[in-house]
Formats: structure tokens, C-alpha cells, sequence
């Protein structure tokens, strides 16, 4: 908690001397978000080259509005908002989201014969981390999701942001925020459960 | 036996929907424990747990990606050829959107909207009142005697203005019959 506030000061710090035309302060705001920041993108839109674009997009409205920007909402918030906006409105520019994954339905038997190999009941994360056929596969399901649903389950469970936070920057309420992480959660679970557990 | 199955089915649907607060340790602590004890007598949700369990683990721990080496150098280069004005100011769409969020922040989402449209109607209400149409008041008078005073103001003559005409012939013929009346009675 001491460390979140730690953050928010220091931002609160930049975001002043970045207001008064200090580009070295933007750029440390820069250097501080832009890898969260393309991670969610690129994790949303599944397309790195597009995903650099719209996090450079981001940081250039950043840039130009943060005048504007009022130290109400931490400037995590207000960042993951716009990158959330961006890619609302490149999801809608483009209807079908790039097929740079497979999908789970479409997998050849051999290959789900090999995944069905790996699993054992101890769970081992750092284990999986190396294991980069299941990181194909936690993409295509996250690919796989309704956007509402991939919105708040990346925020919260791959950026760590608190729900008041994703309330804030999908502009729903707490509740609603729970019940899309809940139920994307229980759709990914459907999705790699037989890869996780080795039962199938 | 039937009844049975449907509760034991009521009880997993109720357990599988506290799994994931479960997992997250944000549950009271009654739910808890009543989720603790179905688990561990029914080994479907057991697995629906544990299946979660390794869902959510592998989300947070899943690889990560980063932009490229040239990232600040391109995006330097973009921002040194905005124009200025645009960094000077934000649109007022932005500005609006920052507003409503930052309402939707302080008095929850689901307040903001009522609160924005309130605002907003209050907002017409002070302009239509400030900005409306401005009214001479002038003293309660019969219509044709007010109309043809109006008339006065805004043409030299009142036959510059058809209506002005008609309303001053009509006046000039009420008052010549009153005239008449009058002699009439005199007469009389």
C-alpha cells in the first residue's frame, strides 16, 4: 500500500513538471508505463506491429492532453484508459481481430496429443512459463473472448489493477466489473482447463 | 433420490459461482467455509477449482511483451512535429470525456450519467433564461391601444406598416361609431 502511494506521488510529481512543458518528465512517465501499457495492447489486438502503433497513439494523446489531466484518477487510470478507447476503436475499425492465433476448435489431434502430455496435478507456473505452446494457447482463448470480458480480465489479472481502477476505465460499475472477470475467468477455465489438469 | 441430485446440482452452480471471489480470498468468511466444505466432498468442483486455480496462475504469470528498441526515438519524432496549438490544448471532446470520467470516479458509475444530464439540463435552463427573447413590459392596455402604441415606436408613420394601417383604420372606425353613438344619445 506504502509502495502504490510511493508510485502515485512520484507520478503526481512527473505529471506537474510535464504540464509545465518538461519533456524529460514525460519521458519518464514514458519509460515508466510503456511496457504495461503495450502488453495490455498487444494482448487485446493480438498484432505487434499494430500494438506499437497504438502505444505510441497512446502517449502521444497523453502528451497532448496532459494539460487537462487533473490528478482525480492515478495516471495509471487515466493512461489505461486511453489505450482502452484506442483499442475500442481499433477493434471496431477492424471487426475481425487478426488471426495471428489458432484456434482451439481448429487444432490438428497430433498436436492436442502433445499438449495433453505436459500437465501434471502440481501445478508448476514457472514451469508453464517456459512452456511456450500453452502461451499460444492462453492467447488464442484471451483471442477468443468477447472484448468487454478480455478488457477486464487482462487489467486485473495480467496488469494487476485493482477493480476500482478497471471501474474507472471501462466506466462500469464494481459489481459489473466482478461479474466480467468472473465470467471471463470461468470461459478461459473451459477453454485450457483440460491443458492445466491433464483429467482429459 | 431426485431431489437430492438437484440439490447436490443447486449446491455446485452456487459453489462454482464463489469459486473465483474464493480464489481471490474475498469472500466472507461464512462463504468461506461453506465453500472450503463442499469442496471438499465434491470432486467436480474440486477440479472446477483447481482448473481455476491454474487459469488465474497462468494469467499473472504469462509471458510479457515489450515495444521495441526504437519506441522513444519514433515516438520523439512524432512528437516534435505536432503542431502546437494541439499540445496547448485539449479537444473539447477529450476535456468532456476526462469531466465525465473523473464524475464517474467520484460519485460511481452509475450515478454519472444522471448527474451529467442534470448538470446539463440546468445548464439549458440558465441559457434559455439568460439568452431568451427580451420583453418590453408595458402597462395592461386594451391590444389594438398597445399595438398601435408599439406601432408608434417602430414605424414614423403607422401606414408605413400594413398591420399598423389596419389596426389605426380599425381604431379610426370604433371611434368614429362611438362618435356616432354619441350623437346618437346626445340627440336623443
Amino acid at each position: 500500500m506504502v509502495a502504490v502511494g510511493t508510485i502515485m506521488h512520484a507520478d503526481t510529481a512527473l505529471v506537474q513538471r510535464a504540464q509545465a512543458n518538461d519533456r524529460a518528465a514525460f519521458n519518464e512517465i514514458v519509460l515508466r508505463y510503456k511496457s504495461k501499457v503495450y502488453n495490455y495492447i498487444f494482448r487485446m489486438i493480438h498484432s505487434a506491429l499494430d500494438a506499437e502503433d497504438l502505444t505510441q497513439e497512446t502517449f502521444v494523446r497523453a502528451y497532448q492532453s496532459i494539460r487537462s489531466f487533473q490528478s482525480r484518477a492515478s495516471l495509471n487510470t487515466w493512461l489505461f484508459r486511453i489505450a482502452t478507447n484506442l483499442c475500442i476503436d481499433y477493434s471496431r475499425r477492424n471487426k475481425r481481430v487478426a488471426g495471428m492465433t489458432t484456434s482451439l476448435s481448429q487444432e490438428g489431434s497430433e498436436e492436442e496429443e502433445v499438449e495433453r502430455e505436459i500437465p501434471d496435478r502440481a501445478f508448476d507456473p514457472q514451469r508453464l512459463l517456459l512452456n511456450k505452446e500453452l502461451g499460444l494457447k492462453l492467447n488464442a482463448a484471451l483471442a477468443e473472448l468477447p472484448e468487454k470480458l478480455r478488457t477486464v480480465v487482462l487489467l486485473y489479472d495480467v496488469e494487476g489493477l485493482p477493480y476500482e481502477e478497471i471501474a474507472a476505465i471501462v466506466g462500469c460499475p464494481l459489481g459489473t466489473v466482478k461479474s466480467r472477470i468472473f465470467n471471463a475467468r470461468s470461459s478461459l477455465r473451459t477453454k485450457l482447463g483440460p491443458y492445466l489438469t491433464g483429467s482429459a | 433420490m431426485k431431489t437430492q441430485q438437484n440439490n447436490n446440482s443447486n449446491e455446485c452452480r452456487n459453489c462454482q459461482q464463489l469459486i473465483s471471489d474464493y480464489l481471490e480470498n474475498s469472500l466472507p468468511a461464512r462463504d468461506m467455509w461453506a465453500v472450503e466444505k463442499h469442496l471438499a466432498g465434491c470432486s467436480e468442483c474440486a477440479c472446477v477449482a483447481s482448473e481455476m486455480e491454474n487459469t488465474v496462475a497462468l494469467l499473472r504469470t504469462s509471458e510479457r511483451f515489450d515495444t521495441g528498441s526504437d519506441f522513444m526515438a519514433k515516438l520523439h519524432a512524432r512528437l516534435d512535429t505536432l503542431p502546437a496549438e494541439s499540445v496547448q490544448r485539449a479537444s473539447i471532446a477529450e476535456s468532456a470525456r476526462d469531466w465525465v470520467a473523473g464524475l464517474q470516479e467520484r460519485f460511481g458509475a452509475r450515478r454519472a450519467p444522471v448527474l451529467t444530464l442534470g448538470l446539463a439540463l440546468s445548464t439549458l435552463a440558465i441559457l434559455i433564461v439568460t439568452n431568451g427573447p427580451t420583453r418590453e413590459v408595458l402597462p395592461v392596455q386594451p391590444a389594438p391601444e398597445a399595438l398601435s402604441r408599439n406601432v408608434a415606436f417602430t414605424a414614423s408613420s403607422p401606414f408605413d406598416d400594413p398591420v399598423a394601417a389596419k389596426v389605426e383604420a380599425d381604431n379610426f372606425a370604433s371611434s368614429e361609431s362611438r362618435s356616432d353613438s354619441e350623437n346618437a344619445s346626445s340627440a336623443n
